[in-house]
């Protein structure tokens, strides 16, 4: 069964991708939000498939259920439901795509370190049934070999938090 | 009697038959092969819990019919009568009219959201009928993690409502959509947290473990007196308040706002919509009867029990029957509760929610943790 599971994998992928595009090309905010939560419920389903269901119903709760409601509370609240693209090139662009970049980058540095080591065969399949101490597991790796990966991804959240202030904040008419 | 019982055995052999049936179809398909005891087995599973669903649908349109029966009688009225017998086929007969009706959107309506919403809710409600356990090791999926599952796919209402509010660019729609999703995010924290009392106990998310370790120790309705009767009351308001039945349906108000987040929705849609309030509803009642009422257990565990009532609590038929007269029991309930109360207020409701559930969950979470302490010392 390893070529369904890579097939889904792929599939997962593709989707995510795809809506992680349009909730960038979108001039609505609201349905970039809604981009937003179809991504992140493409992320959790990676996460079923790789064998994490733990991991996958706390993405749903958190990102996929709250973080997706204060965007989409924020946005409503604001008033700034349109937003214009920029069509010209500036220079602050450049500066924009090398922060990108950059953070890609670091992440994916990140990544190799983490799951460098491993190989994906497929074997992973999401065994439902095991009831081990997943929670226990789960808390010491996080606190003890990669205590490292949080401040990281803590800065990554940091940018993307900074972005949506610069997407929702009202300019002043002078 | 003996030609009715011989009929029985033919169609229990029948059904022998399917799963074998089944297998060398899939095998004609190009690529395929599948072989072994294995791959019986997970067709014999996959058919056991795709009939489960169905189960849950089919119940899905008898409570609707309970619930109008009911709520006539204690209004003095007699109810749906006139299609099939009792009334039985009134919801068919919607859902049927519903099918055919013009399939309509506002002009002004965002497509996307205005689709997306109504997918998401739908595909979200079927997704939790998997881990709901009917009786010892009967189950659509025995996952490690249930109970949070079902939590994290209810989770995906409270966009899909306010997106779904904000797409069908009408007022009452949005106002009604905020409505939702304040009261959603309002009462999904007590409700999750009277929740963790029964975790600590079981010492699993896992709703079968959940279960068993009730009908091993007893029900958790009285354990830890009175920390979990505590978390039970929470939990079933807090159920109420999510699913926006009568007394907590402030986003529809029909009064106020005709439909709340719903009212652009017509035809198929509608009916989807009607499909998952009262599916949202069955499940959150499931969820009370498996938490803290005992589940598939006959009766709770008491010293000096007769060997005849012993024999029944481990017969798989009468847990199947316990449950569901148990699920009844709190259609009934939650008929009741409709049919006495007026709506209440916006703000004093989500104040309720904040100020008044949220610290009375987590000091009910706060008594199951020092039983349980003395539990495990």
């Amino acid at each position: 069964m390893g070529w369904f599971l890579e097939f889904n994998m792929i599939v997962i992928i593709i989707f995510t991708l795809f809506m992680a595009f349009g909730a960038l090309r979108t001039d609505k905010v609201m349905k970039a939000a809604a981009y937003l939560l179809l991504t992140l419920w493409g992320v959790a389903f990676a996460y079923l498939f790789l064998g994490s269901e733990y991991v996958f119903a706390i993405q749903l709760i958190v990102y996929g259920g709250g973080i997706v409601v204060l965007f989409l509370f924020s946005v409503l609240l604001t008033g700034q439901e349109e937003f214009q693209m920029d069509k010209e090139f500036v220079w602050n662009n450049l500066v924009q795509i090398l922060i990108a970049l950059l953070l890609f980058f670091t992440l994916t540095v990140l990544m190799l370190d983490v799951f460098g080591g491993y190989e994906l065969t497929g074997n992973e399949l999401v065994v439902l049934n095991e009831t081990q101490d997943l929670t226990q597991t789960l808390a010491t790796a996080l606190f003890t070999n990669y205590n490292y990966v949080l401040p990281i991804l803590g800065i990554l959240l940091l940018s993307a938090m900074l972005g949506s202030i610069k997407i929702a904040i009202r300019e002043e008419e002078l | 009697m003996s030609s009715l019982l011989s009929l029985i055995d033919k169609i229990v052999e029948g059904i022998r038959d399917i799963p074998q049936w089944l297998l060398t179809l899939l095998n004609r398909i190009p690529y395929v092969e599948l072989q072994g005891k294995n791959a019986e087995r997970a067709i014999v599973v996959s058919l056991l819990s795709a009939a489960l669903g169905t189960y849950v649908l089919l119940n899905l349109l008898l409570a609707p019919w309970i619930e109008r029966k009911v709520m006539a009688r204690m209004m003095g009225r007699r109810g749906p009568v006139y299609v099939g017998k009792f009334g039985l086929l009134q919801l068919i007969a919607d859902i049927a009219k519903l099918l055919f009706k013009e399939d309509t959107m506002p002009m002004t309506a965002d497509r996307f959201g205005f689709n997306l919403s109504i997918y998401l809710m739908g595909a979200s409600t079927i997704m939790s009928f998997g881990p709901l356990p009917w009786a010892r090791d009967l189950a659509g999926t025995n996952m490690s993690i249930g109970l949070l599952y079902i939590f994290a796919v209810f989770s995906v209402f409270p966009p899909a409502m306010l997106l779904g509010g904000w797409a069908s660019n009408s007022k009452y729609s949005l106002i009604g959509g905020f409505r939702a999703a304040a009261q959603l995010v309002a009462y999904e924290i007590p409700m999750m947290i009277s929740v963790l009392g029964v975790i600590v106990y079981a010492q699993s998310f896992n709703l079968q473990a959940i279960v068993e370790d009730q009908y091993q120790n007893g029900w958790y309705i009285y354990r830890a007196f009175p920390g979990l009767l505590m978390a039970f009351v929470i939990f079933l308001f807090a159920s109420l308040a999510e699913t926006e039945r009568i007394p907590f349906d402030i986003p529809e108000a029909e009064a106020e706002l005709v439909m709340g987040p719903r009212t652009e929705f017509s035809g198929w849609r509608y009916g989807i919509i009607l499909l998952v309030e009262y599916s949202h509803m069955f499940v959150n009642i499931i969820l009370v009867v498996v938490l803290f009422l005992g589940g598939w257990d006959v009766i709770f565990p008491f010293n000096g029990m007769p060997g005849w009532l012993a024999d029944l609590r481990d017969d798989r038929l009468a847990q199947f029957i316990a449950i569901n007269i148990k699920i009844y029991l709190g259609v009934f309930f939650v008929t009741w509760v409709r049919t006495t109360f007026p709506r209440f207020r916006i703000d004093q409701f989500i104040e309720w929610g904040w100020k008044t559930l949220l610290p009375l969950s987590l000091l009910s979470l706060a008594i199951v943790g020092a039983y349980a302490g003395l539990y495990v010392a």
